[in-house]
């Protein structure tokens, strides 16, 4: 109140500080939000970075992998399709015509059971690139077939459910689906020795979830998070470069009651890139 | 297709320049202080009305949002009671203190959730930004000249004092408003944040163990 009730050369000063003073405090608060802002922003560039590093290194995973897939299958077929064909074709040489009968159908015979050979060989390069069942039955007939072949080799106790699936996903999602749940149970036989492993699925606001649960020694997301990006194998950064393609998300948790693990993956139902 | 905020800024510079041309109309022409008085409460009515609606489309905090927005009803009645109950015309010197006093603090509001939100981009580069610096400036820097208005009004050399630190924090708001006019800003993105916690089916792994 004295301030206000102050004249002349007191009113002068007082207002003058009084100005100044608000408009350095405005001044100060609009310098500090301009400078935290740019505080996070390097921040945030920093996370960009090393996002885009995880995404070269996926990448380059993703490469590696097609290339150890193409190997895998040229080595098939040099080693194994190749010698057959090539053993087929001395039973079949030009001097079968001037041997004798029962010779001629001997090597006939054989030659027919080499290319059958061939025949299933190929059957089995061309079931692992596109499994048979996907394609032609879905990703439900699909899974639930792996699920029962796992459970008819005794080892461990495998089923899957699928809850709704009247909507089918695109044929590109279900491969993908399907080889990161391939991927993710090939993961758990492998690391965890489990007692059971339960795949489920159902769909949730335009985006379907499989869930796939077992009892063995899993990982949570954290550690997810750091195998897929530092450890040498290709499984994980395979998971985490589909699962990108399909515009998805994973979850790896273990459950309140501790007594299992889940791993979700979270697939968007909507036409694929 | 021009933003609400956009339409809302327009509106309110359309708005104020029709006062000010009014206020100046009455002044010089028709020489009447009392309709003078009359108008710059409109002023300040309208400025504070449509600037309170102007921050609360870029406020996201809905209670704080609606806040802004009810505050208008209270003030306008504020301001019509101070004008029923002045016993001789004079300027809204206590209207005018309110509206800044809401303002800065509606403002500094605006500016704390801006630091708490991630962007992607300089918060220098949003229009709004330079609109609230502009008016956190204006309100800051006449402050204390409205309060002492009140009392001071008529001293001539308060007037003095007045008009260069009026004149010169109006000046300093217009260019920083204009400073906000060519920015083009990118279209707001919403981030989702959405939980993978769905619950799938009653599932009892006890039961499935072998």
């Amino acid at each position: 109140m004295f301030f206000l009730q102050a004249n002349g050369t007191g009113i002068t000063t007082t207002l003058f500080a009084g100005t100044m003073g608000m408009l350095t405090l405005a001044i100060t608060i609009v310098v500090f939000v301009i400078f935290h802002q740019r505080k996070v922003l390097r921040y945030n560039n920093l996370l960009k970075k090393a996002e885009e590093e995880k995404q070269k290194i996926l990448l380059n995973a993703s490469i590696r992998f097609q290339e150890e897939e193409r190997k895998r299958i040229a080595a098939d077929l040099h080693d194994d399709a190749g010698p057959l064909l090539a053993t087929a074709r001395l039973y079949l040489n030009e001097n079968l015509v001037n041997q004798e009968k029962a010779q001629q159908l001997q090597s006939i015979f054989s030659a027919k059971q080499i290319l059958d050979d061939a025949i299933l060989l190929i059957r089995n390069i061309s079931h692992s690139l596109m499994p048979p069942t996907l394609k032609n039955f879905g990703l439900e007939s699909a899974a639930i077939d792996l699920f029962q072949k796992m459970n008819a080799s005794g080892k461990v106790h495998a089923s899957a459910r699928f809850h709704d699936y009247r909507t089918r996903l695109k044929t590109e999602q279900e491969l993908l689906v399907f080889r990161v749940i391939q991927e993710i149970v090939s993961n758990i036989l492998k690391h965890s020795n489990p007692g059971f492993i339960h795949l489920t699925q159902n769909v949730n606001a335009n985006k379907m979830y499989f869930r796939v649960h077992h009892d063995g020694v899993g990982i949570i997301q954290d550690e997810y998070e750091k195998l897929s990006h530092n450890a040498p194998g290709l499984g994980l950064k395979n998971i985490a470069s589909r699962i990108k393609v399909l515009r998805g998300d994973i979850l790896y948790e273990i459950d309140t009651s501790k007594t299992y693990y889940k791993v979700t993956i979270e697939v968007p139902m909507l036409p694929l890139i | 297709m021009v933003s609400k905020e956009k339409r809302v800024f327009f509106i309110y510079t359309i708005l104020i320049t029709v006062l000010v041309i009014t206020g100046f109309t009455i002044l010089y022409f028709f020489e009447s202080k009392e309709y003078y008085y009359l108008a710059a409460r409109f002023y300040t009515v309208i400025e504070y009305s449509t600037l309170a609606y102007f921050f609360s489309l870029y406020i996201k905090k809905k209670l704080i949002k609606n806040l802004l927005l009810f505050s208008i009803v209270p003030y306008i009645v504020f301001c019509f009671y101070s004008y029923i109950k002045q016993k001789v015309p004079e300027l809204p010197f206590i209207p005018v203190s309110i509206e800044h006093v809401l303002l800065l603090i509606f403002i500094l509001y605006y500016f704390f959730e801006t630091i708490q939100n991630l962007t992607t981009e300089p918060v220098y580069q949003k229009a709004i930004f330079w609109v609230s610096v502009a008016f956190i400036i204006n309100s800051a820097g006449n402050f204390f000249l409205f309060l002492y208005s009140r009392i001071s009004f008529n001293d001539e050399a308060f007037k003095d004092q007045y008009t260069i630190i009026y004149s010169t924090v109006t000046l300093l708001k217009n260019i920083l408003l204009c400073i906000s006019i060519p920015i083009k800003e990118s279209p707001r993105k919403s981030i989702l944040d959405e939980s993978l916690n769905v619950d799938l089916d009653p599932f009892k792994p006890i039961e499935q163990k072998p």
